[in-house]
């Protein structure tokens, strides 16, 4: 019994400390942001959809749309860094997601410039929200790389489901895609507005 | 059973004096977001200018990132906002990724040449000993040429037409970060 007692003691003096230590700079930063637009349905449905509209378009909007969408992000990321208020970004965000899905739905194929004006001018709101937010990062910059892969890997989603098209059923599920991104657009601009 | 009970740190070290500095050294350029981020972009830049672009890009670059590491081992600042000039080589890079617009080779030079120095004076460490400095400043540069090389080479050697769109995609994501950090910077100072 005393040896118990005299182990335990030993035992409960002997604990070092836990260090655990939260990685809340560069790591916590990057994190933060590559979770931003996940965490938002808006932000999730639209860019799926810009993946699958450029799949529908096919060759070039199927690049020319995920190339144009992040440097355009960055022009309203910035305004939203810099404080400039853009009226109505929930609402653009949340229309983001009800016309690209119609877009997507009916597989409709304007002009190249006019798809990538409209993901353009999409693009200003999506970035003016996550811009908003960087200031207060732990590390603005692993921030930004974060949401814009984030950005980037919700376009690739998108564009590898609109592949499927090349099959009838594939055709069918992309169509349905859209409709579903659409339905969930119309009920993000019911909230917003 | 009592000697169980009383753990201690391990204190792996090497036998070697500042070899654990190098290891530190090697990963620095990819561990710190501004380096990593105008690296991977020139790396890039390079790769899409294929074989002459590199003959042009690389020697500036080695040349001046150890003119760079040396100027930091010694303390000797350069005299401007190291973070700012990384941010607008990386924005300069990703933008001609991007668009792949295939710039004269001497502006890959001009390029490699800030980049280099700029990237070497930022990587000054405090604290170490001399011998541990340069060390660490050592594994840097290995580090950073490595890591250019094998990027540059493998984007070169991307000939299918979703791969070379997808290069221009990760200029895109690498102007956009840019931009913004850069807006951030210039709203701040």
């Amino acid at each position: 019994m005393p040896t118990r007692i005299f182990t335990t003691i030993i035992l409960l003096f002997s604990a070092l400390p836990v260090l655990a230590h939260d990685n809340a700079g560069i790591a916590g930063g990057f994190s933060s942001g590559f979770m931003h637009p996940i965490l938002g349905w808006d932000h999730v449905a639209a860019m799926v959809a810009v993946g699958l509209w450029g799949a529908v378009l096919k060759h070039p909007a199927i690049w020319v749309l995920p190339v144009t969408f992040p440097l355009v992000m960055a022009f309203g990321g910035a305004l939203g860094v810099a404080g400039i208020p853009l009226p109505g970004v929930e609402i653009g965000i949340a229309t983001s997601a009800l016309v690209l899905g119609i877009a997507v739905l009916f597989a409709l194929r304007p002009p190249l410039w006019i798809a990538t004006a409209a993901v353009g001018c999409f693009a200003i709101f999506h970035g003016h929200a996550h811009g908003t937010e960087l200031p207060h990062a732990a590390s603005p910059l692993a921030y930004s790389l974060g949401f814009v892969i984030s950005t980037g890997l919700l376009h690739l989603c998108g564009i590898v489901i609109g592949s499927l098209a090349h099959w009838r059923f594939g055709r069918v599920l992309v169509r349905a895609g859209g409709a579903v991104i659409a339905a969930a657009g119309a009920w993000f601009v019911v909230q917003a507005v | 059973m009592l000697a169980l009970c009383l753990p201690q740190m391990a204190l792996a070290h090497s036998p070697i004096e500042g070899i654990g500095q190098f290891y530190s050294g090697l990963l620095h350029p990819l561990l710190v977001p501004a380096h990593a981020l105008a690296l991977v972009l020139f790396a890039l830049l390079l790769g899409q200018a294929g074989i002459s672009g590199m003959r042009m890009g690389y020697p500036p670059f080695l040349l001046f990132l150890g003119v760079g590491l040396i100027l930091a081992g010694f303390n000797i600042p350069i005299g401007i906002n190291r973070e700012l000039a990384l941010l607008g080589i990386a924005l300069l890079c990703g933008s001609l990724v991007a668009f792949q617009w295939r710039p004269p080779v001497a502006l890959l030079a001009l390029v490699g040449t800030g980049l280099g120095l700029v990237m070497g004076a930022d990587s000054g460490v405090d604290g170490l000993s001399r011998q541990q400095t340069f060390a660490a400043l050592l594994g840097c540069w290995l580090g950073a040429v490595v890591a250019l090389i094998v990027i540059a080479g493998v984007v070169e050697l991307l000939k299918r037409p979703w791969q070379r769109v997808a290069v221009r995609v990760l200029g895109s994501w690498g102007v956009a970060s840019s931009v913004l950090v850069l807006a951030l910077a210039t709203l701040r100072s």
